[in-house]
């Protein structure tokens, strides 16, 4: 990462975005930010029910939540949560969601199909909660080299929350899987505006569709799901990425045989290898469709270009986040790699949720600091010290390095 | 900078667990319905795309489906990047355009949206 442009000067004028550390400069006006890669100039621009984020597209929206967000909570709030959209008609218009239009179907390979209003799914069905990360496929894509195609996203197509709702197992189970169901096919309100655009449409495996940490969630840190967070209903399957984590739902259909829409079959696949990576430039022999998330951390208390002071402690502070098997250790270095010391690990508010690492430092002398975390899961799985790629630019999760200044 | 995360947020949700657990319970109280009276916009700021020969062809076949900062926030890509992606347009999402007229919007493309050439 590393400042572009002169601007630097004006970014540091501003007080208030100085303050809050934010690793982009403010532009001439106020509502425009400049992320840390060619071409990263944005507007920030303000949605309904949400505080102005970064955007990158306006039809159909995709926002991306200003990193110093993740310095402020361990939850994401429902107003600073990215947005991703696909299709031209999302979010779908609110006529179609008022609650006593809106409907879940449940359908396919079933011996009782269900037509469930939002209340009805929520009286008849036990409620639980989860607190997850729900993170795009194509997180940080702008800081893949050599630069791909697609959301030019920095690192803030991620958030966590306490998502409320009742279990998918429970409503299929309701519905009862015949036994030939193979796959489990969901589809949003969300539509294209020619029908020759596939319709977003993602397939799960019945065993994963059946695990009881899925929800249909109607309830983002207790809200009401933001309308463009997914309102009213949404699919929660905590661990894996976004792209599965369908809004508006309003179509579950049970299947006997692999679904092969354009989302699963062509869209959203990775290179079948354990690292999902393949040597830049190249196309991969086999793919896959992207599933489990990787194991991610940030520093989020200081920023690249940061000033701190010798002879004043600073606590390095940020988040480490995996597919739930749970965060074991983070490393954190100050002198870019060479020595790590461990830094302490907060509560563990759920397996699947950001975990907050802190650690003191007191820097020595003056001079540039290149400060790393690196965390580890409890399988043993880690983040590598140089960027991984693929052709769609998914899944970076390197270690991130932060340089900062003392004085 | 180095405060420690919000304490009010934080206890909220760790009591939010304790209280909720992934046990369940059945709700009394009515869901909120957040559009009750409202009617919300969506803004309207769409971007334009550098103002040069060729943009009519973009203007004409590229906004149906979406705005143009799909393009204009891409990195600087080179012609056959620009033609897979246009190709994309047509063979997967549809895009009404015929195979003879995207060497014309992608010279728009190239000459305004591809690296600077040394
Ligand atoms: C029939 C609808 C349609 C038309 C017409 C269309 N696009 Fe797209 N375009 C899409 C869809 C769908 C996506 C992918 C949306 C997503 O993943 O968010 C997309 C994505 C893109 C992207 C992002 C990169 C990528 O591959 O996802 C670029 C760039 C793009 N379009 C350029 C163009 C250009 C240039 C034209 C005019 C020649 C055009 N589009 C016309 C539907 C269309």
């Amino acid at each position: 990462m590393k400042w572009i442009s002169s601007s630097r000067r004006d970014f540091l004028k501003r007080g208030a975005w100085a303050a809050a550390g934010l690793p982009w400069l403010a532009g001439q006006a106020q509502d425009l930010v400049q992320m840390p890669f060619e071409n990263g100039e944005r507007v920030m621009a303000k949605y309904p029910q949400k505080r102005p984020l970064i955007q990158l597209t306006s039809r159909p929206p995709q926002l991306e939540t200003p990193f110093s967000v993740f310095n402020e909570s361990l939850l994401t709030p429902n107003d600073a949560f990215f947005v991703r959209y696909h299709l031209t008609n999302s979010p779908p218009p609110q006529a179609k969601l008022q609650p006593d239009v809106f409907r879940l179907t449940v359908k396919g390979n079933v011996t009782t199909p269900l037509t469930l209003s939002v209340e009805e799914l929520r009286t008849r069905f036990e409620n639980v909660e989860t607190v997850a990360v729900l993170q795009c496929s194509g997180n940080s894509r702008g800081f893949f080299q050599p630069r791909i195609a697609g959301g030019q996203l920095g690192h803030g197509a991620m958030g966590c929350a306490r998502w409320r709702g009742v279990r998918l197992a429970d409503v299929l189970r309701a519905a009862g899987l015949e036994p030939t169901a193979r796959q489990v096919v969901f589809n949003g309100l969300d539509t294209p505006f020619l029908p020759a655009t596939p319709d977003f449409v993602k397939a799960l495996e019945v065993d994963l569709a059946l695990q009881p940490e899925l929800l249909l969630a109607f309830e983002m840190n207790g809200e009401p799901l933001p309308w463009l967070n997914g309102f009213p209903l949404r699919l929660v399957v905590p661990g894996y990425y976004g792209t599965y984590w369908l809004k508006q739902l309003s179509e579950i259909t049970v299947v006997d045989a692999e679904y092969k829409g354009f989302w699963m079959s062509t869209g959203y696949r990775i290179p079948d290898d354990p690292c999902a990576a393949i040597a830049p430039g190249t196309t991969p022999k086999r793919t896959v469709p992207i599933h489990r998330m990787n194991v991610r951390s940030f520093i989020t208390s200081l920023t690249d270009g940061a000033e701190v002071r010798v002879g004043t402690p600073v606590l390095l502070r940020g988040i480490a986040f995996d597919d739930g098997q749970g965060i074991r250790e983070v490393l954190v270095s100050v002198d870019g790699g060479r020595r790590w010391e461990a830094a302490s690990l907060g509560r563990s508010v759920g397996n699947y949720a950001f975990r907050e690492w802190t650690l003191p430092w007191d820097p020595p002398k003056g001079g540039r600091y290149t400060l790393m975390a690196r965390a580890t899961n409890r399988l043993g799985q880690s983040q590598p010290l140089e960027p991984l790629w693929n052709p769609a630019g998914y899944m970076r999760n390197c270690v991130e390095p932060v340089a900062v200044n003392a004085v | 900078m180095n405060r420690p995360f919000h304490p009010i947020l934080l206890a909220a949700l760790l009591l939010g667990i304790a209280a909720h657990g992934i046990s369940g319970e059945v709700p009394v109280e009515p869901l909120k319905n957040p559009f009750a009276g409202d009617a919300w916009k969506l803004p309207t700021n769409q971007v334009t795309l550098k103002n040069a020969p060729g943009l009519e062809l973009i203007q004409a076949n590229c906004v149906m489906c979406h705005s143009l900062d799909y393009v204009s926030m891409q990195p600087p890509l080179t012609r056959a990047q620009w033609t897979a992606g246009v190709d994309k347009m047509r063979v997967r999402f549809g895009a009404p355009l015929t195979t003879n007229q995207i060497p014309a919007i992608v010279d728009y493309l190239e000459a305004n949206y591809a690296p600077k050439k040394p």
